[in-house]
């Protein structure tokens, strides 16, 4: 299993063991009393869809599709590392970004939900990229 | 891989680019307290259907163990058919949200449609290892 894959599958079940410590303890806690947990809905959702199952078929895909040529089987890894930073230096911001903007009006925290969507946006077009002339049919 | 598989997972790709950028707007949203809301069933429907769903049919279909020989994958026609009908439901469920409130229901029986379809064709691949 190549390095790149590996780093997208450990991150991603990272992100699967903290999410769900999220739905756990937002179902726990009364969220009338935690202001910050009423704005986790969509963060512990993201966790799982992009955290978890995107960033296990970025790795997985990466790994198993199609070589692209003998002498380079798995294209421009750069493209994947990129990818890989993006998705999860994304999520992370928009883990600190989500409960900081629910509570309070300062522009920080806007900056970094702009910060994070711009690295999940990136990241997303550098697999798109990188995957899609592995994408071929017989 | 076999073309229809490279045609789902194709499309899925250009699913995951559409809905990231409507994701990303809807960020971008939130970061300065105007979130076009409206636009969030687009979103879901780009990243669940048309993506995370897409791209594991179009996976099942190459990877599934094969019938009686090792090329036989079962009839491709159907599934070319279940694909533009999968999509075609994708983009009603879209278009849906421009206040076309018929084309969410027509959009989710074209869906159920092509979901059948993949089904009855993936179904007689999924057997234990020497069974058939
Ligand atoms: C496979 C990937 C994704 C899936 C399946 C997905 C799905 C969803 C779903 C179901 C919701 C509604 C959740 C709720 O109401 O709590 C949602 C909301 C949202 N998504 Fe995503 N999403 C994905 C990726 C992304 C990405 C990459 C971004 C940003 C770059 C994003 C930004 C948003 C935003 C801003 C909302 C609105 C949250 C709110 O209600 O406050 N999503 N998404």
């Amino acid at each position: 299993m190549p390095c790149l894959t590996r780093y997208f599958i450990k991150a991603g079940l990272l992100y699967f063991g903290g999410g769900l410590a999220l739905v756990f303890l937002s179902n726990l806690l009364a969220l009338d009393e935690y202001p910050w947990l009423a704005s986790a809905t969509p963060v512990y959702f993201h966790m799982i869809m992009v955290g978890w199952i995107t960033q296990i078929i970025m790795g997985v895909s990466f790994w198993m599709f199609p070589a692209l040529a003998r002498d380079n089987p798995r294209g421009n890894e750069r493209l994947g590392w990129l990818a890989w930073a993006g998705i999860n230096l994304g999520m992370m911001a928009r883990m600190v970004g989500e409960p900081l903007s629910a509570s309070g009006t300062s522009v920080f925290p806007g900056l970094v939900l702009i910060l994070s969507a711009l690295l999940q946006w990136l990241g997303g077009l550098a697999y798109v990229v990188l995957i899609w002339p592995r994408v071929k049919g017989k | 891989m076999p073309s229809v598989s490279s045609f789902l997972i194709r499309t899925a790709l250009v699913h995951l680019v559409l809905g990231f950028t409507i994701g990303a707007i809807l960020l971008v949203g939130k970061a300065v307290h105007h979130v076009p809301f409206q636009y969030l069933p687009i979103h879901i429907e780009l990243l669940l259907v048309g993506f995370v769903i897409q791209l594991t049919l179009g996976v099942a279909f190459w990877m599934f163990p094969r019938l009686t020989t090792i090329t036989d994958r079962g009839r491709t026609k159907p599934i070319f058919a279940a694909y533009a009908v999968l999509n075609v439901g994708i983009l009603c469920c879209c278009l849906s949200v421009f206040e076309l409130p018929l084309l969410l229901g027509f959009g989710r029986a074209m869906e159920v449609v092509a979901m059948v379809a993949f089904v009855l064709n993936l179904w007689p691949r999924i057997y234990a290892f020497g069974r058939y």
